[in-house]
C-alpha cells in the first residue's frame, strides 16, 4: 500500500470510518487524546496520521453526541490529563458500526478478491 | 518549551466558545502538543525543531476552527458577564434586561414594592391625563375648532359687581354682525326645556336649542338629511320649523316634512342632524329658530340674553377680531352714551375655553397632584434604590474587577430601574382603567367630552413616556452613586465596613427630605381644599332643604292660550299638592335657588334720583312665587309681611325683596316704598311689603344675589307670564315618598302636563358642591397616598440606618449608654429630616397654592390653622415612623452585635 495522503484522510472525518477507529479504541479502556493519536499512528503501522486540528474536533464531535465522555484525571507529579470513555450509547453505535463494517469490508473482498483471483 | 497556549488560542478565537469550555480546550490541546514535543525531544531532536515539528501538526488554514465550527459548543450564548464591555447595543441592552429580571427575583419583596408603587403612580396619571386629554387637549370635533369663538359683552365696573362674560343684547348681536368683519359668521343660541308630544300622546319634556340659522354654518356641520331654516324662515311669525337629533328622529320616526308637537304647538320637520353631534350637551333632541330683536329700545340694548359663537375669517387671528370688537366700544359711546358710559365691552373667549369652563382648573389641579405622587414614587424607589445599591457595592467591585467598565455597571443599573418602571407601567395601565372608571362614575357634572373617555393610545403614550422618565430618573442618581467610589477599595473592605457610606447617607436624607416636602406641598392643597369644603357646607343658604321635593311644569301657550288661566292652573296644583297626605305645605316660584338663575331686571325707587349714567343700576332677580313658597322653601321673614293669599289681581300690587336687595335702600326702610321696573312710563308701582332672609341662590361659595319676589297671582310684568313653575313641597316624611301621589295629583287636574326634574331639594343642593366635593375626595385620596409614601421613605431609612449601626450602637451599649439616650437619638434623627421636609415644603406649598385661589372660599391660601395642622401631621407621622427603628435600636443586645463581628 502506498502512503495515505493524510489531508485527504482528514477529509474522511466527516463520514464514518474515523469515528469507528476512536470507539474502537476507546472500548477497551479510557484514553487521552495524545495516546490515541500514538495508537492510530503505531496500529496503522504509521500509514494512519491523525492531526491534532482533526483528532480533536472529532473528539468534540462524539462528545457532543453522547457516544464518549471526556473526565479529566489528576494523578500525582502530573498534569491533569482529559481522558475520553465510551458510553452506553457509544458501545451500541459502535456495535452497529462494526457489523456494517464487517459487512463492506466482506463486500469489497469479495470484488477485489475475485478480480485477483 | 514554549508556551503552548499562545498557539492554541488563536485558533479557537473564530469560535463562539463559553470562555470555560475554551479554557479547557487550550488545555487539552497544549497538552497534546507538549507531549508531542518532549517525545521528538527524546527521539533526538532540539528543542526549537521539536517545537517547529510539533506545531507543524497544525494546518496552514486554521483547520481546527472549521472543524469545530459545526459543534454546538462553538456557538454558546454569550455569557452574562454583567457589565463586560460590549460593542452590541441592542443584544447588551436584552443582556441587561435579563440579567436585571434575574437580579429582581431575587429579591421579590423589593420588586413588589417597587412595582407596586409604580404602578400607583404611573396609573393615577394615565388616568387624570385621560381625563385632561379628553377635556381640555382635543380640539372641539368641529372642523378648524380653532377659529371658533364665543362672544360676548364685559362689564367691570370700578365699583360693585362685574361681569367678565355677559350674554349680549339682540340690537348688540346687529351691531357685530354689521361691524365686525373679523368673523366669516356669527350665530346665536339658547337651550330652553319643552314639551314634546310623542305620536301616542304622550308628553315629554326634552331639552331644545333655539339657534339662529347661521349657527351650523358657524360650526361648519350640516344637517345629515333635510336641511336648515333659512334666515326669512327664522323670523318671527313664520311658522315653526325644526330639527331633530339623530336618535330621535330614529326613535319617533319622524320623517322630514313631518310634524312634530312641540309645546302643544305644531312644528315642521326639515332636518335630521347627524349621529354624534353634541353643541355642549348631548341630551338636546330638537333645534328650532331663535329670532334676535334687534329692536332699537333702551330696554331690549339692555335685554343681554344672547349666547353668541362667531367663526373668524380665514386669515384673522383672534387679536384681530377682539380689537375690533373692542373698538366696536367708540361706536356705543358716540351713540348710546347713557348705556355705555362706564366701560361695556364686547369680547371673545376662544369656544373651547367657553365650553370646558370652570372645570379646568379641577382637572389641572388633580393632573398636579397625581404628578406629585409619581414624584414621590420616583423619589422613594431612588431612596431604596440607594440603599440597595450600597448593599451591592461588592458585587460591582467584583464585576469591575473583572473588567467591567463604569458606564456599563450604570447602564445595568438603569436596565434595573427601567424594568421596574415597565412592569410597574403595565400594572399601572390596568390600574389607570379601574381608577378612570371611579373618577367618571365620581364626578359630578357632565364632562365637557364628546367622545367615550377611555385609555386610547395618546393616553398610552403618555403612560409610555412616563415610563421612561421615571425608569430613568429612578435609576440613574442610585448607579452614579454606586459606582462613584474607587472599586478597588471597596475590595479590599470586609463586609463589616462595608456600610452605608456617608456619601450615600447624605444623599438618602435628600431625598427624604424632598419627599417630605412634596408630601407637605400635596397635604397643605388637600387640606384647604378640605377646609373650604367644610365652610361650604356650614355656609347658612338660607332655606332649609330637608324634606323638599320639587318638580318643574311648564304650561305652554298650545295648551292653554291665556297666560292667567295657565297661572290658575298651576295655583289649582299648588292647592292639591298641599293637601296630599304626608304634605306639609307646597309651593311654587319660577326659578328654584341652586337650579336656575332667575332674570336680573332693573327698576327705580321711586322717589330717589335714578343711578347717574353708567353707574351700576338698581338691579334684582325677578322671582314669582306663591305665597306658601316660604314655608315650602324655609325661607326666613324678616321684617314686614311675606306675600299672602290675598295678594291676587286687581290688588295693590306688593313685592317682597331679600335683605341684599334692601340694602339699595342705603339705610332707608324699603318697607312702604315703591319701585317701578322699566318703561317707566307704562309700569305700575309695586310695594315693598316684607323683607326675607338672603338664599344663596347660586351657591354656598357666592354671595346672595338681590331678589324681588312677587305674587305669580299679580299679572306678573311683561314678557314674564308665569308658565314655567317649580313646585316646592315639603314633607313630613322622606320626600321621595311623595313623588308617586304628586305625580297622580298633577295628572288628575292635567294629564298632558309632564313632570320635569323631579328631584329632593337636598339632592340639588348636594349636587351644587359636587364639584369641589369631588375635587376635595380626589385630591385627598391623592394626598393620602403622597403622605402615607413619604412616612414609608422616612421609615426606611431609619430602619435601614439602625440595622447597619446595629454594632456602633452594641458598642454604644456596652460602654454604658442609657437605652433612653440612644432612642432619642433614633427619634431625634427622624423628627430632624421631618422638621427640615416641613421647613422647604412648607413655603414651597404656601407659594403654589395661591394657584388654587380661585377654588377655595372661606379660606385663603395662606390659612394658618391649614399649615399648622399640615406640620403636626408630619411631625406624628415622622414620629411613628421613627418609633419602631427606634425600639429596635434600644433592644441590641451588645453581646450579640459583637459577636457577630
Amino acid at each position: 500500500m502506498t502512503d495515505i495522503n493524510t489531508r485527504a484522510l482528514d477529509r474522511e472525518l466527516k463520514r464514518g470510518t474515523a469515528e469507528l477507529l476512536i470507539l474502537s479504541l476507546l472500548d477497551a479502556r479510557p484514553r487521552h487524546g495524545y495516546e490515541l493519536s500514538k495508537l492510530i499512528h503505531t496500529r496503522s503501522g504509521g500509514q494512519l496520521t491523525f492531526h491534532i486540528d482533526s483528532l480533536y474536533p472529532l473528539l468534540y464531535r462524539l462528545e457532543e453526541r453522547g457516544w464518549i465522555k471526556g473526565t479529566w484525571v489528576e494523578r500525582p507529579d502530573e498534569r491533569r490529563r482529559r481522558f475520553y470513555k465510551v458510553t452506553p450509547q457509544g458501545r451500541r453505535v459502535l456495535a452497529q458500526q462494526r457489523k456494517t463494517w464487517a459487512a463492506f469490508v466482506d463486500a469489497v473482498q469479495r470484488i477485489t478478491g475475485d478480480e485477483h483471483a | 518549551m514554549p508556551d503552548w497556549t499562545e498557539h492554541v488560542r488563536p485558533r479557537l478565537s473564530p469560535l463562539r466558545l463559553s470562555p470555560a469550555r475554551e479554557a479547557e480546550i487550550v488545555e487539552e490541546l497544549s497538552q497534546h502538543l507538549e507531549d508531542l514535543w518532549h517525545e521528538l525531544i527524546a527521539g533526538g531532536a532540539s528543542p526549537d525543531e521539536a517545537t517547529r515539528l510539533a506545531l507543524a501538526d497544525f494546518s496552514e488554514e486554521n483547520l481546527l476552527a472549521r472543524y469545530m465550527a459545526p459543534l454546538r459548543q462553538a456557538h454558546s450564548p454569550s455569557p452574562i458577564t454583567p457589565g463586560a464591555p460590549r460593542a452590541r447595543l441592542f443584544s447588551d441592552l436584552w443582556q441587561d434586561l435579563r440579567y436585571a429580571a434575574r437580579m429582581l427575583r431575587k429579591r421579590p419583596g423589593f420588586t413588589i414594592t417597587a412595582v407596586l408603587t409604580l404602578a400607583l403612580g404611573i396609573g393615577s396619571n394615565a388616568a387624570i391625563f385621560t381625563v385632561i386629554n379628553a377635556v381640555l387637549l382635543r380640539p372641539l370635533p368641529f372642523p378648524h375648532s380653532e377659529q371658533l369663538l364665543g362672544v360676548y359683552t364685559r362689564y367691570l365696573p370700578t365699583t360693585g359687581p362685574g361681569f367678565r362674560y355677559f350674554a349680549l343684547s339682540g340690537p348688540e348681536f346687529a351691531d357685530i354682525r354689521r361691524r365686525v368683519n373679523a368673523f366669516a359668521s356669527i350665530a346665536a343660541y339658547g337651550f330652553e326645556s319643552r314639551n314634546l308630544t310623542h305620536g301616542n300622546g304622550e308628553v315629554e319634556r326634552v331639552l331644545t336649542m333655539r339657534v339662529t340659522s347661521e349657527f351650523f354654518d358657524v360650526l361648519g356641520i350640516r344637517p345629515l338629511r333635510g336641511r336648515m331654516f333659512t334666515e326669512e324662515e327664522a323670523q318671527r311669525g313664520q311658522g315653526c320649523l325644526a330639527l331633530l337629533s339623530h336618535d330621535e328622529a330614529e326613535n319617533a320616526t319622524s320623517a322630514i316634512g313631518s310634524t312634530i308637537r312641540l309645546d302643544d304647538s305644531p312644528c315642521q320637520v326639515i332636518g335630521v342632524m347627524p349621529q354624534g353631534f353634541v353643541f355642549r350637551d348631548d341630551g338636546v333632541k330638537v333645534w328650532t329658530a331663535l329670532t334676535v330683536n334687534t329692536e332699537e329700545t333702551t330696554i331690549n340694548r339692555g335685554s343681554h340674553g344672547m349666547v353668541a359663537i362667531a367663526r373668524l375669517r380665514e386669515g384673522v387671528s383672534a387679536e384681530q377680531a377682539d380689537a375690533q370688537l373692542h373698538s366696536l366700544h367708540g361706536y356705543w359711546l358716540e351713540e348710546y352714551p347713557d348705556h355705555y358710559a362706564k366701560g361695556h365691552f364686547a369680547v371673545s373667549q376662544p369656544l373651547h375655553e367657553v365650553i370646558v369652563g370652570d372645570q379646568r382648573d379641577g382637572l389641572l389641579l388633580l393632573g398636579g397632584a397625581v404628578l406629585f405622587v409619581l414624584l414621590i414614587v420616583c423619589v422613594n424607589l431612588t431612596a431604596l434604590l440607594i440603599s440597595n445599591g450600597e448593599a451591592r457595592r461588592r458585587e460591582f467591585a467584583v464585576r469591575y474587577a473583572l473588567g467591567a467598565n463604569r458606564r456599563r455597571l450604570i447602564r445595568q443599573l438603569v436596565a434595573e430601574a427601567m424594568l421596574l418602571a415597565i412592569i410597574g407601567g403595565l400594572i399601572g395601565v390596568v390600574l389607570a382603567n379601574t381608577l378612570l372608571a371611579a373618577l367618571l362614575a365620581l364626578y359630578p357634572r357632565r364632562l365637557p367630552a364628546w367622545q367615550p373617555i377611555t385609555i386610547d393610545y395618546a393616553a398610552m403614550l403618555y403612560t409610555c413616556a412616563l415610563v421612561i422618565v421615571a425608569g430613568f430618573v429612578v435609576g440613574f442618581v442610585p448607579a452614579l452613586q454606586a459606582t462613584g467610589v474607587r472599586m478597588q477599595e471597596t475590595m479590599r473592605m470586609d463586609s463589616h465596613t462595608a456600610t452605608l457610606s456617608r456619601r450615600a447617607v447624605a444623599a438618602r436624607s435628600v431625598l427624604v427630605i424632598s419627599q417630605l416636602a412634596l408630601s407637605v406641598i400635596l397635604l397643605a392643597g388637600a387640606l384647604l381644599l378640605i377646609r373650604s369644603y367644610q365652610r361650604l357646607q356650614q355656609v347658612d343658604l338660607g332655606i332649609e332643604p330637608d324634606h323638599v321635593l320639587t318638580f318643574n311644569i311648564s304650561i305652554p301657550p298650545g295648551r292653554q292660550r291665556d297666560a292667567a288661566a295657565a297661572r290658575r292652573t298651576l295655583a289649582a296644583i299648588e292647592d292639591r299638592l298641599a293637601a296630599t297626605p304626608g304634605v306639609e305645605t307646597a309651593g311654587a316660584i319660577s326659578n328654584l335657588p341652586l337650579a336656575s338663575g332667575g332674570p336680573p331686571d332693573s327698576f327705580v325707587i321711586e322717589g330717589r334720583p335714578a343711578p347717574p349714567p353708567g353707574a351700576p343700576a338698581w338691579n334684582a332677580r325677578y322671582l314669582m312665587a306663591t305665597p306658601r313658597m316660604f314655608h315650602a322653601l324655609g325661607i326666613r321673614l324678616k321684617r314686614g309681611r311675606l306675600l299672602a293669599e290675598s295678594d291676587v289681581g286687581g290688588q295693590p300690587l306688593v313685592a317682597v325683596i331679600n335683605e341684599t336687595t334692601a340694602r339699595l335702600w342705603s339705610g332707608d326702610d324699603p318697607i312702604g316704598r315703591t319701585i317701578r321696573y322699566y318703561p317707566q312710563e307704562t309700569s305700575p308701582s309695586i310695594q315693598i311689603v316684607g323683607i326675607v332672609g338672603d338664599v344663596r341662590s347660586i351657591g354656598a361659595s357666592e354671595p346672595s344675589p338681590p331678589a324681588v319676589y312677587v305674587p305669580l297671582a299679580q299679572a306678573p310684568r311683561p314678557p314674564y307670564e308665569g308658565r314655567f313653575m317649580t313646585f316646592v313641597v315639603r314633607t313630613q316624611g322622606n320626600p321621595a315618598d311623595i313623588a308617586a301621589s304628586a305625580l297622580a295629583e298633577v295628572a288628575s287636574i292635567d294629564t298632558g302636563l309632564p313632570l320635569a326634574n323631579l328631584q329632593t331639594m337636598s339632592e340639588i343642593v348636594s349636587a351644587a358642591s359636587g364639584q369641589p366635593r369631588f375635587t376635595t375626595l380626589v385630591m385627598s385620596f391623592f394626598a393620602g397616598i403622597a403622605f402615607l409614601l413619604a412616612a414609608l421613605g422616612l421609615y426606611g431609612i431609619l430602619a435601614y440606618g439602625v440595622e447597619q449601626r446595629v454594632r456602633e450602637i452594641g458598642v454604644r451599649v456596652a460602654l454604658g449608654a442609657d437605652k433612653r439616650e440612644i432612642f432619642r437619638l433614633i427619634i431625634g434623627n427622624g423628627m430632624r429630616l421631618a422638621l427640615v421636609g416641613a421647613a422647604i415644603g412648607v413655603p414651597s406649598a404656601l407659594a403654589l397654592t395661591r394657584l388654587m385661589g380661585g377654588m377655595l372660599s372661606g379660606v385663603t391660601s395662606t390659612d394658618p390653622v391649614t399649615y399648622i395642622a399640615v406640620v403636626g401631621m408630619l411631625l406624628i407621622s415622622a414620629l411613628l415612623a421613627s418609633y419602631l427603628p427606634a425600639r429596635r435600636a434600644t433592644r441590641v443586645d451588645p453581646i450579640v452585635a459583637l459577636r457577630a463581628e
